[in-house]
């Protein structure tokens, strides 16, 4: 018997705003320990919370463009616990009455994942522990502005929820209101998974997993969380609804103190803090002022370009890919027509792709080859100045060494001949070489004449211009 | 003497700032001893500030230059030890200024001290302290009230000509009542909370604690007004008080609550009220009976929500950053250990309540409950001051009582705030002032409440009423 999964996932957002959420704090990342903490992110006695306005408007955004409803009344709960890295004994948060409500993010897949919730809080503290014993507290952290993105437990597997956070990730890029960088914890992530018999069973046990470092955490860590569940289950067991670390490197989730006896939070209005309203004019105006999001820009993108959908989708659902795209195009030579944009968007969906998984890198705005790079590429290949293949090499090269394409061609003297006299002693010694070829092909067995190219090519170490070699190997077996 | 009495001194520069602090430093050296209001003084702290003051000579900006005030010990001073009474925040000195005490400073005052209070605000005697009870000027055998206890006893004992108080649910008024002396309880959101360590948030006022109305009016035109810092304040012009002040009571119509007159209140003290409402129609206003027919539940929804709000308040002490830190093998260890001893039973018993009312099963049947008794009793007001421009009540229910008395029976020292806790609860201002004295001669005061924003009706009614009385003229003997 096999099991379905059931994920939904917690998407914890730093927003970028220059000052934290409750005071004039700097937000700035890596500063020395508790440089960057007031009175107000001690929770000295006495001190008070003042909102700040783009956090409101940040998350605003955030919510219309995940589609969300937007919470007519905006008020702040107290939820209260005891830990060092809290420095009040309560965490400003939203409860029942959150921001934003009932959204929901579409994959490329056509999968529906419903949002629930997106609300704001403030992040809390670090700590320290020191190998020695004991533990530091910086409290730089605490106060920063965070947004909770919640899904309804709608993901049915480890691949849709990766998918889930790309797509999420992507959108969050358009909106411009936070680095999304899960190295520096600016986006991370928490996932519930249980597992049921059957589809019309009701849900099972969940574990919550933390520690997730990396969308590709998130993936390793539920296939492995499933793979757990169904072993206890199998057994006869009981699946136990606690915390469970995941561990990167052993690639297991690890329980941690269980949560049978939960957390009671005492959650209650933040007296601080005075509700307002938020007028529907309000709503419906940063509504307009939404950016173009991935899935329209895809839709322009295959209008405007020409693209096949599946390009366009893959080029939108990064915002700096498809900016670096979009750039690409404009520098594109304008008489092309529709040739150019679909061979940037080979090249960028293709080898630049693969460049920058191979360097294990976040975004194509990393790899060292600018959009002038790429169109001077497609144009030397265009020109017919080098051939496709070797521009690859050229590709190569240039990220190695730093220079432009063409310099590399320079360089290199990779420039593709195209003089139908330089290749024809060429052409005449593979049809020496290859007589059965020769004659297959005037017996008129055309595929002959590719193999004979490629021989010819492959003599002049790619150099020659495969159409230009096409055409002497031609004329010489028509002429003998 | 008064502040009016003290600023015409200077003006006619018959006195100056440090001849007034040099009274003032003999007067606490006679009273203090037997008094106990202060938790923390400083002689030399005081010279130092009137030297300065002196230097820079009088400024039209500085309306309250040369002005002694002393700081009940919940509202930050820098650098000085701001405790709440409290053992758990025994030497903290907070790194900023509360804005009432930025304010003070830049109108020129002298900051006195600090006064001695219940821990954290929890009581009514002045008796939970960890610096030990404060007596009253009056009798020293009987309570100057609470929880603004040392600010009372001081402004009545001569030792500080004006005090800062904060009252959640009668702290200014009760221990103005019982020492004899004016306290204003301003609206909710009229004065910044910004530094005032907070009991419950949304009850939360700092205010004046003088002899005289002019005065509370005096130090309310200082600290009134919008502070960014504080969310809860009030974006509502401050409108001349001075002005409001020097106004009659002529036609002004006054409500008295019949639910405040009833068995509890002693005889005496009811008297007393009907006394000055008579006075107040020979002054030309009307009086007419009105009703708060919810009051009976003031006492139970302010214990769920004062306590509830503390809970969550005093989670803060927990020994990490500041204040009072006890060993402790395990992180709980020292949480538990630091706060065991940290904290007096008062709040301990408050912070049970109010952990237990927030709790998860219990939240609906009590909080959400006491939420909305308190929008009835809000409504109750509307519709009196829909009828009239000012309530008129007893402040207490009694003269000051003993020391220990109720200290055993925390109800009934709950139910001695059982008049002035509406008023928290609704988010009005109201003013206490005497209107009495018993044989014996102990003081006691009467309430005049009005609408939200409405403390220059509190002015001019108690001004006017205060122009035809002497009761703020009488002084305690040592």
């Amino acid at each position: 018997m096999s099991f379905i999964p059931v994920i939904g996932l917690e998407v914890h957002l730093q927003l970028k705003t220059a000052s934290k959420i409750f005071c004039g704090c700097s937000t700035g990342f890596g500063a020395p320990p508790n440089t960057q903490a007031c009175p107000v992110c001690l929770g000295l006695p006495g001190v008070l919370p003042v909102l700040n306005r783009q956090v409101f408007l940040y998350g605003v955004r955030v919510a219309l463009a995940l589609g969300c409803g937007i919470q007519p009344r905006i008020v702040f709960h107290r939820k209260n616990y005891f830990y060092p890295d809290l420095p009040k004994g309560y965490q400003i948060s939203q409860y029942d009455l959150p921001l934003g409500m009932n959204g929901a993010v579409e994959l490329a897949s056509g999968k529906r994942v419903r949002v629930l919730r997106v609300h704001m809080e403030e992040d809390a503290g670090k700590l320290l522990h020191r190998p020695e014993g004991g533990s530091l507290v910086d409290l730089n952290r605490a106060g920063v502005p965070l947004l909770e993105i919640v899904t309804e437990p709608d993901l049915e597997n480890p691949e849709q929820a990766y998918e889930y956070l790309k797509a999420l990730k992507g959108i969050l890029e358009y909106l411009d209101v936070s680095d999304c960088d899960m190295e520096k914890g600016s986006l991370r992530c928490d996932a519930n998974i249980s597992l049921k018999a059957r589809a019309d069973a009701p849900l099972g046990t969940k574990a919550e997993i933390k520690n997730l470092n990396s969308f590709r955490s998130v993936a390793r860590a539920l296939t492995y969380e499933i793979g757990r569940q169904e072993e206890v289950l199998r057994e006869g067991g009981r699946v136990i609804q606690e915390t469970r670390l995941w561990d990167d490197v052993k690639g297991t989730t690890l329980g941690m103190r269980s949560k049978e006896e939960a957390h009671d939070y005492r959650y209650f209005p933040e007296p601080d803090l005075v509700p307002f309203a938020v007028a529907a004019e309000e709503v419906e105006k940063a509504k307009a002022a939404l950016p173009e999001l991935p899935r329209q820009r895809a839709e322009r993108f295959a209008r405007e370009y020409g693209l096949p959908p599946a390009d366009a989708a893959g080029l939108t659902s990064s915002r700096t890919t498809a900016d670096y795209y979009e750039a690409c195009v404009l520098k594109l030579p304008p008489a092309k027509g529709q040739a150019g944009p679909k061979a940037a968007a080979n090249w960028i969906l293709g080898d630049l792709a693969r460049e920058i998984n191979e360097r294990n890198l976040d975004s194509i705005e990393q790899l060292s080859f600018n959009p002038d790079r790429l169109v001077e590429l497609v144009d030397l290949i265009d020109s017919g100045k080098i051939s496709g293949k070797m521009a690859k090499e050229v590709l190569t090269e240039s990220l190695q060494s730093g220079q432009s394409p063409r310099a590399v061609v320079e360089a290199k003297g990779l420039s593709q001949v195209t003089d139908p006299e330089a290749i024809r002693s060429a052409a005449r010694a593979v049809i020496q070489e290859q007589p059965r070829a020769a004659e297959d092909f005037r017996q008129g067995k055309s595929s002959a004449l590719m193999f004979l190219v490629g021989q010819l090519m492959r003599k002049m170490k790619g150099s020659a211009s495969p159409a230009v070699s096409q055409q002497v190997l031609k004329e010489l077996l028509e002429k003998q | 003497m008064t502040l009016r009495q003290i600023q015409e001194l200077y003006r006619q520069k018959k006195s100056s700032p440090s001849e007034v602090a040099e009274g003032l430093l003999a007067r606490i050296g006679q009273w203090e001893p037997k008094v106990h209001a202060f938790s923390w003084f400083d002689p030399e702290s005081v010279r130092e500030q009137v030297k300065l003051l002196e230097k820079g000579g009088p400024a039209a900006d500085r309306p309250l230059w040369g002005i002694p005030v002393l700081i009940k010990d919940n509202i930050c001073v820098q650098g000085v030890p701001t405790t709440c009474a409290s053992k758990i925040l025994a030497g903290f000195r907070p790194p900023y200024d509360a804005t009432v005490v930025e304010r003070l400073k830049q109108a020129g005052a002298v900051l006195l001290g600090m006064a001695n209070m219940d821990e954290f605000a929890f009581g009514s005697s002045c008796e939970h302290s960890c610096y030990g009870p404060t007596r009253n000027p009056w009798d020293l055998a009987r309570v100057p009230g609470g929880s603004s206890g040392g600010s009372a006893a001081a402004v009545a004992a001569g030792m500080a000509p004006a005090a800062l108080g904060s009252d959640t649910g009668g702290s200014i008024r009760q221990p103005a009542s019982f020492c004899g002396v004016v306290g204003l309880k301003p609206t909710y959101g009229r004065i910044s909370r910004y530094g005032l360590i907070a009991f419950a948030s949304s009850l939360d006022q700092i205010g004046p604690i003088t002899r005289t109305v002019e005065d509370a009016a005096l130090l309310a035109q200082v600290m009134a007004g919008r502070d960014p810092r504080d969310s809860t304040s009030a974006d509502v012009a401050v409108p001349d008080y001075a002005g409001a002040l020097r106004q009659t009571a002529q036609g002004l119509r006054i409500g008295l609550p019949k639910e405040y007159m009833g068995e509890g209140v002693e005889p005496l003290v009811r008297k007393a009220v009907e006394e000055s409402l008579a006075l107040f129609k020979r002054l030309g206003a009307t009086v007419k009976e009105v009703s708060l027919p919810h009051t009976e539940y003031a006492v139970p929804t302010y214990y769920i929500v004062a306590t509830a709000e503390a809970s969550s308040n005093l989670a803060r002490f927990d020994g990490v950053r500041f204040g009072h830190r006890a060993d402790g093998k395990t992180l709980l260890e020292m949480y538990t250990r630091s706060r065991e001893e940290g904290f007096g039973p008062e709040a301990k018993r408050r912070i049970t309540l109010g952990t237990f009312v927030l709790s998860s099963g219990y939240y609906d049947a009590y909080y959400n409950r006491a939420l909305k008794v308190r929008t009835l009793i809000r409504r109750d007001f509307e519709r009196a001051f829909e009828q009239v421009d000012l309530l008129v009540t007893p402040t207490a229910p009694t003269p000051p009582f003993k020391l220990g008395e109720k200290m055993e029976d925390p109800l009934t020292m709950y139910l001695s705030d059982i008049l002035t806790i509406s008023v928290n609860l609704a988010g009005v201002p109201a003013l206490s002032m005497p209107c009495g004295f018993t044989e014996s001669g102990l003081p006691f005061g009467m309430q005049l409440i009005a609408k939200p924003f409405g403390e220059e009706t509190l002015f001019r009614a108690g001004g006017a009423y205060e122009r035809e009385t002497e009761w703020h003229k009488r002084e305690p003997k040592l």
